[in-house]
């Protein structure tokens, strides 16, 4: 292919330029100069830029129109989550209410917050979900750590 | 033909779910696509079983063309997403009666429709009007990007304030010139830019889309005026009428004024088409054409403009007019000028020093015509009279040292 | 004078960083103009990056984000209920002051007076409803390198180590003043930092509290007197530590130079007690310190 290309005019009229491979200076660097070049490398963006995908004017709106749906699942979801919890305030709310006109020294103990240097903390053995559950996936007889 | 493909469409996105984009009876039909875009849009894209995208023209790239794996059958999962909830805003429409409401509930239920989308991206030169999600997505796009040109060149070529202190523009106002044939010069004119005398010898087409629901027609007003006419006596620039058109009734369909209309309509016509002709050496010249929305009638006529010399900003505040829109071009001295000043019986054009004086010229006191024409005609004059001036000069002069 | 200053004008424009003044001339309009969008060079450019035709564009919700969901179905109600305190008000934070009339010498004086007790303002403490549960909005990764100011090859190590445990490219840190005896000069790199948020938070948070912490031997939790008093909480690890991270941890021989880092954990919690609770949570152990007798 580079054969053809660099193939000079003998009337020296016209010159094509190629570039080839740097071959200058390549096997100076020692090992660990070496190692930060590569270090280097791995960190600049150049060529890591994955292709654009092409699509033809009627994917592009399908595209669209799964990222609309996509969208406004979100936005549902999100409402009815924002739903539930105003409406696990407003019992609260309520249910307190209630306890403080009928009994005010329930309501002291259950108003009651830690103080101010304390910090009310999950148990540790809380976990965060996964697709494979514990063998044993709850511990009815759960005593907090001392 | 054109029922097969319809069913087949329908029938690939499966049975149970309310088609309310696929209804005609109620909706406006330039809300669909093409039928041959339809079934592409609608369909998996085969091309080895001959359902390429219809959208490629050329047969070996729509035989290359591969879609996405998955695509199709996500597409089909979130149109059922989609029109369900379209299929709410519809029900909600028929019970609402504020016709604002009635308009946003509209957007919303077509909004997602891809078929619109597909229409506001790839054919929105042809798109209804009448149909509130159309002037919407035509209005984002004119904000995105035309709106920005006309007020840039608007502000670096002083339109604004030269001949109407500002602009707060609400229509996109587009202009062409339908009678040339040279390529460079046929379709929208984008604004400010240099045009030959040649290219707008008759009169523009112009667009006026102001994005609003218009159930009736409404009046406006197209002012063109040159604000960089030579006025040599006052050392300074004058304003020119150039067209001037009244009581233009448009709506959202007929948003389109054409010289073949006005023929027919001469009533409208305030001031006839003068194309700009400007005389060789001088700096470019602005054709600022303005738009107006009337709040009457006007009762303005050809016999009420008297000559081209025009104070557009007198006859804004007299006529109580709302500029909503505007546009430009330039023009400089070219070869087809003098052709065009023969076309409309004009005199012959003058030429003007390649340079311009810092002291103005006291023409009272000279009393000679202008030393800028070099005109071979007065040329001649011109040196005479500067001779004798010269002579009476040199007279006093030699008075005054004798004495 | 000062050196950074905008120009007024409706386009938009950089920074102008030239001293002096510039004449501007002045807008007759009032319609924002996005200079790039004019240009047909950049008309590539100026396409959202959520636009799949960008080339910008990176397509982002592709797999389910658990550490997410965890704290919408569960955690999210349980904190309400934890944080709701019946009939509380407003706790107003410390404010400035203003000087006061009493005296000729205040009338003048620059700007307000510092708070009583304080020499910042503090936020005020707002009462915990649905609408403003405390959640993580970010995390920040922070790695000073003190060994990069003398060999400034050492700081590509850090930012490499950061790159490869987030995901993302970090970006360096540069001295801010002169001090001799640490060797420290103003604008040279002596670490790397990675701000994290959404998807790469949470996977972040869960490399932390299932891989990295529990193999730590020497690891008690975070200190319970860590935070700044605004709902930020701050632990480091050190470079031994950093080895347990999975991505480095097979390839030990390519990370040589490893470097510690601060992870601050930034929240929406008006105080770092709630900030506490809400990151035990997630997973994170925490300890009192034993303060030091004698």
């Amino acid at each position: 292919m580079f054969s053809k290309s660099t193939i000079l005019n003998t009337n020296n009229t016209f010159k094509v330029l190629v570039r080839y491979k740097r071959t200058k200076g390549s096997g100076e660097v020692n090992a660990a100069t070496q190692k930060i070049v590569n270090q280097l490398s791995v960190l600049s963006a150049s060529r890591k830029q994955p292709k654009l995908l092409n699509l033809c004017n009627e994917d592009l709106i399908k595209h669209k129109t799964i990222m609309n749906a996509w969208n406004l699942f979100k936005s549902k979801k999100n409402l009815k989550r924002e739903e539930q919890l105003r409406k696990q305030y407003e019992s609260m709310k309520n249910a307190m209410e209630d306890l403080k006109n009928t009994n005010k020294h329930l309501y002291k103990l259950a108003n009651s917050k830690p103080n101010k240097k304390e910090v009310d903390l999950f148990p540790i053995e809380m976990r965060i979900p996964t697709d494979y559950p514990p063998t044993i996936p709850w511990i009815y007889s759960y005593k907090p750590r001392k | 033909m054109i029922k097969t493909i319809q069913n087949k469409s329908i029938k690939s996105l499966g049975k149970r779910f309310v088609r309310v984009w696929a209804d005609t009876s109620k909706r406006s039909s330039s809300l669909n696509v093409a039928e041959d875009i339809k079934s592409s849009l609608f369909n998996e894209i085969t091309p080895e079983n001959g359902n390429g995208a219809a959208s490629i023209p050329d047969y070996e790239s729509k035989l290359r063309y591969h879609s996405p794996i998955g695509i199709h059958e996500a597409f089909e999962e979130s149109y059922k997403i989609l029109s369900e909830d379209a299929n709410v805003k519809y029900q909600q429409l028929e019970k609402e009666t504020d016709p604002k409401k009635i308009e946003n509930l509209q957007i919303e239920a077509e909004q997602y429709n891809p078929e619109v989308l597909y229409n506001a991206e790839f054919n929105h030169d042809s798109l209804n009007k009448t149909q509130p999600i159309y002037r919407q997505l035509l209005q984002k796009k004119w904000q995105d990007k035309d709106l920005m040109i006309l007020m840039q060149r608007l502000e670096t070529m002083h339109v604004i304030p030269d001949t109407l202190p500002t602009l707060n523009p609400t229509a996109d106002v587009k202009i062409k010139f339908n009678h040339n044939t040279d390529p460079r010069f046929i379709g929208w004119i984008e604004p400010g830019t240099k045009l030959p005398a040649f290219a707008v010898s008759q009169p523009p087409t112009i667009q006026i889309n102001d994005f609003e629901n218009k159930n009736q027609d409404e009046l406006y007003t197209v002012l063109l005026v040159n604000p960089d006419v030579p006025d040599l006596h006052a050392n300074t620039y004058q304003t020119n009428l150039h067209y001037g058109l009244v009581n233009i009734s448009l709506n959202n369909i007929n948003d389109t004024i054409k010289p073949q209309w006005l023929l027919n309509n001469e009533d409208c016509i305030i001031q006839d088409y003068l194309p700009l002709t400007p005389f060789k050496n001088l700096p470019y010249q602005r054709a600022c054409l303005w738009v107006f929305k009337q709040n009457g009638r006007s009762e303005v006529t050809k016999k009420s403009i008297k000559s081209r010399s025009f104070d557009i900003g007198k006859f804004v505040t007299q006529n109580n007019l709302n500029p909503i829109g505007a546009h430009l071009w330039r023009q400089e001295f070219d070869r087809s000028v003098n052709s065009i000043r023969e076309m409309y019986g004009l005199p012959k054009g003058e030429v003007f020093l390649k340079f311009r004086h810092d002291e103005p010229i006291n023409t009272e006191f000279l009393r000679i015509e202008l030393p800028y024409k070099f005109n071979n005609e007065n040329r001649h004059k011109y040196e005479k009279q500067a001779s004798e001036i010269e002579a009476v000069a040199e007279k006093e002069h030699n008075e005054s040292e004798s004495n | 004078m000062n050196s950074r200053h905008f120009i007024r004008q409706f386009s938009q424009t950089t920074t102008n960083l030239k001293t002096g003044y510039s004449t501007v001339l002045p807008v007759h309009h009032l319609v924002k103009v996005e200079k790039a969008k004019l240009k047909p060079c950049y008309s590539e450019v100026v396409i959202p990056s959520d636009d799949i035709r960008s080339n910008k564009f990176k397509p982002t919700e592709i797999d389910q984000d658990r550490v997410q969901d965890h704290y919408y179905n569960t955690l999210e109600s349980d904190l309400l209920l934890k944080f709701y305190e019946h009939d509380s008000k407003t706790i107003p934070g410390l404010k400035k002051r203003e000087w006061g009339t009493d005296s000729p010498f205040k009338v003048f004086r620059k700007g307000k007076r510092k708070p009583k007790g304080s020499a910042i303002e503090t936020q005020d403490i707002i009462p915990i409803n649905y609408q403003n549960i405390p959640k993580l909005n970010s995390i920040v990764i922070n790695s000073y390198n003190k060994n990069a100011l003398e060999r400034p090859w050492m700081n590509i190590c850090t930012r490499l180590q950061l790159a490869t445990i987030t995901n993302k490219k970090p970006k360096i840190l540069y001295n801010k003043s002169n001090i001799l005896p640490w060797k420290v000069r103003r604008g040279k790199e002596c670490g790397a930092k990675v701000e994290l948020f959404d998807r790469e938070m949470n996977q972040f948070i869960t490399t932390l509290t299932e891989i990295v912490l529990p193999r730590l031997r020497a690891f008690e939790g975070i200190k319970l007197t860590s935070g700044d008093t605004n709902g930020n909480i701050t632990f480091g690890l050190n470079a031994d530590d950093i080895l347990l991270f999975p991505e480095i941890e097979n390839f030990q021989e390519l990370y040589p130079n490893l470097n510690g880092m601060d992870i601050t954990f930034k929240t929406s919690a008006r105080t770092d007690q709630q900030a506490k609770t809400l990151l035990s949570s997630y997973g994170f152990p925490f300890y009192k310190p034993v303060k030091n007798s004698g």
